[in-house]
């Protein structure tokens, strides 16, 4: 029943949200718009009439369009040069790519996007007239024209591809190499395709990166550090991490309360790794998955609680070393409802945690018990990703999680990236998360970016976290984090390259707890208030 | 005798989704609901439109470089854990 309810509202949903877009129709025949387009940085202007009996491929560009890089430079080296040099394709027709830039600001940028991509014949469509009519929602857009049923007197432009998005040239070679002139053939009939050598399938992208993070104070320092290996290849993108992270504490009793502990330097360290793949199942489906592990502890409290329970009940029969680790796997599914501009995600997560559980003494066992080790964590999420105006892009998230002995946590995240101007962005971010009994948590955050040159940036930020404390998880002595607000700014820096990137920013966090109640005394030391310098470094590379 | 921390009995996962939810499931749909109304009436931006939409500050992405999430923070924040089984419980040590 519930099912059924839950499946109506997500069949709701995808009504309001709109018909799936029909980003573009590869192959199907149409006539082609008889356009007339000037030349980058000329005022000659190129008709598609002076290409009658030709093939012609139309490459849609704009220089902010990352995967127009490979997309224009392949074509340039496999189409337009390839065909030029073996004299059009196994039909004899000759073979030619023009370029249409559509973006007009900036020129100094589209200058170097042509000289890195080496394209030759640039035409400007700055209006997106001609981009328009062909229906191309987004760049790269592809076009192949079959030219060779025009004449001067007939202009009779076939448009057999088009297509937003870059699948490879193996696909536009196909193409083009079963282009046949309508009457004799140009060349002898029964000659083989070109051997293609360097036409290429779906654009191979490999990324490897690296990111370290340190949250320190006074007395405890933790560190986070991964490395990861992404490639994309067509449809296909699997990504492999792993993690390494450090928590070192001065462990110090709260000594009103705990009369058996003392002060100790505990070091404990966690291993991780993850792997997940991504398929693309159509034009608007990818299925996602996603599985990892880890062994150590995930926190800084954890260790910390570990650090007493150890102090107080090691000596006691019945009392084992904690040794926590887990594992997690998910799936999902991606639905690109609007190509480039609106996507609904659905995924599937549960984790399994072995983890350090409390201790106490139980006179009615006649000796020592704990507290829950294991823990099953289900969690399922929607993610709704839409470009709303030119300037502004929306993310929504919301999460379900139920986990062992626990009541149902509900949570929210919104984040809103709003392009301000031509060099500033604000990014703002929002969560509210509810669990009963009494945890309520929200935070808000806030993001300012102002783009010195196209490959550097700096930012400033800002967060402010809230919530009403842990839920008490005991009688007399408890666990639970009282009441906490947050308050944090920061800088940072940025810079892209074409190969290299990377990130540097700092942050003070000021961490002020609520005085905790009786039962939450032992742990008086650890939710104390504490300043907190956040930094972070990372770095990407394109391999 | 009473023990120090309280114990609750395990129950059947599956069926605590299912389970005594409505009022969760039920915020849930509403902000959904919502959101999409809103979301669909929306124009959309042209290709030669979507420059600033794509600047690599104004998408969601996962390279490191360019997120603006930190993943100590949740060990201190436990109502901002967004993933994770322990820690996004928010409390690894309960009973």
């Amino acid at each position: 029943m519930r099912l059924s309810v839950i499946a109506n509202l997500l069949g709701v949903v995808v009504l309001l949200a709109g018909p799936p877009a029909i980003a573009d129709e590869p192959a199907k025949p149409g006539t082609a718009p008889l356009f007339e387009l000037p030349k980058w940085e000329t005022s000659q202007t190129i008709k598609l009439t002076d290409y009658a009996g030709q093939i012609v491929v139309l490459d849609f560009f704009a220089y902010w369009c990352v995967p127009c890089r490979q997309a224009s430079a392949e074509i340039e080296a496999t189409i337009q040069k390839f065909y030029a040099s073996h004299g059009g394709n196994p039909q004899g027709v000759p073979v030619r790519v023009l370029s249409i830039n559509i973006e007009k600001d900036r020129p100094a940028q589209t200058d170097r996007f042509i000289k890195d991509t080496c394209v030759k014949t640039v035409l400007n469509d700055f209006g997106g007239a001609l981009l328009d009519k062909l229906g191309g929602l987004a760049t790269p857009h592809i076009v192949v024209i079959d030219g060779t049923h025009a004449t001067a007197h007939a202009p009779d432009f076939r448009v057999l591809y088009n297509h937003s998005g870059y699948e490879g040239t193996r696909k536009l070679h196909k193409i083009i190499d079963a282009i046949k002139p309508p009457k004799e053939p140009r060349r002898s009939a029964g000659r083989k395709a070109l051997d293609i050598e360097h036409a290429t399938g779906p654009p191979v992208t490999r990324t490897g990166d690296f990111s370290s993070e340190a949250l320190l104070s006074d007395d405890i320092q933790t560190t986070t550090t991964m490395l990861s290996f992404d490639q994309n290849r067509g449809g296909t993108d699997w990504k492999v991490s792993i993690a390494y992270d450090s928590i070192d504490l001065d462990y110090e009793p709260f000594r009103l309360f705990d009369f058996l502990g003392f002060a100790e330097c505990v070091h404990q360290n966690r291993v991780g790794g993850q792997f997940s793949v991504r398929q693309r199942l159509s034009d608007t489906l990818t299925l996602n998955a996603v599985g990892g592990g880890y062994t150590g502890f995930t926190d800084f409290r954890s260790a910390w609680l570990a650090t007493y329970y150890q102090q107080q009940y090691s000596f006691v029969p019945g009392y084992h070393e904690p040794d926590p680790k887990g594992m997690n796997a998910a799936a999902g599914l991606r639905w690109e409802y609007r190509p480039t501009l609106g996507f609904a995600e659905a995924t599937f997560s549960y984790a399994y945690d072995e983890v350090a559980p409390g201790w106490d003494f139980d006179p009615a066992a006649g000796g020592l018990s704990h507290g829950r080790e294991n823990l099953h964590t289900y969690a399922p999420s929607l993610r709704f990703e839409n470009v709303l105006t030119s300037h502004v892009r929306m993310l929504n998230e919301f999460q379900l999680t139920s986990t062992s002995g626990r009541e149902l946590r509900f949570g929210y995240r919104g984040s809103l990236n709003i392009a301000l101007g031509e060099n500033w962005v604000c990014r703002l971010v929002g969560g509210y998360t509810s669990e009963d009994p009494t945890l309520r948590a929200w935070f808000v955050n806030a993001n300012l970016d102002y783009e010195i040159t196209p490959a550097w940036l700096i930012g400033v930020s800002g967060r402010y976290y809230h919530d009403t404390g842990e839920i008490e998880n005991g009688l007399l002595i408890s666990t639970a984090a009282p009441g906490l607000e947050t308050a944090q700014g920061g800088l940072s820096l940025r810079h892209v390259g074409s190969r290299v990137s990377f990130m540097a920013s700092v942050a003070p966090v000021f961490a002020n707890y609520q005085a905790p109640a009786v039962g939450t005394m032992p742990f008086a030391n650890l939710y104390r208030d504490r300043t907190w310098i956040l930094a972070q470094l990372s770095c990407a590379v394109a391999l | 005798m009473v023990s120090f921390l309280s114990s609750r009995p395990a129950r059947p996962r599956l069926r605590c989704w299912l389970r005594n939810r409505s009022a969760a499931w039920g915020r849930f749909g509403v902000i959904i609901l919502g959101l999409s109304a809103i979301l669909s009436g929306c124009s959309l931006p042209s290709a030669r439109q979507q420059r600033l939409v794509s600047k690599p500050n104004m998408v969601f992405s996962e390279s490191p470089v360019f997120a603006y999430d930190s993943r100590l923070l949740p060990q201190l924040e436990p109502g901002a854990a967004a993933s994770g089984g322990a820690q996004n419980s928010g409390c690894t040590s309960c009973r």
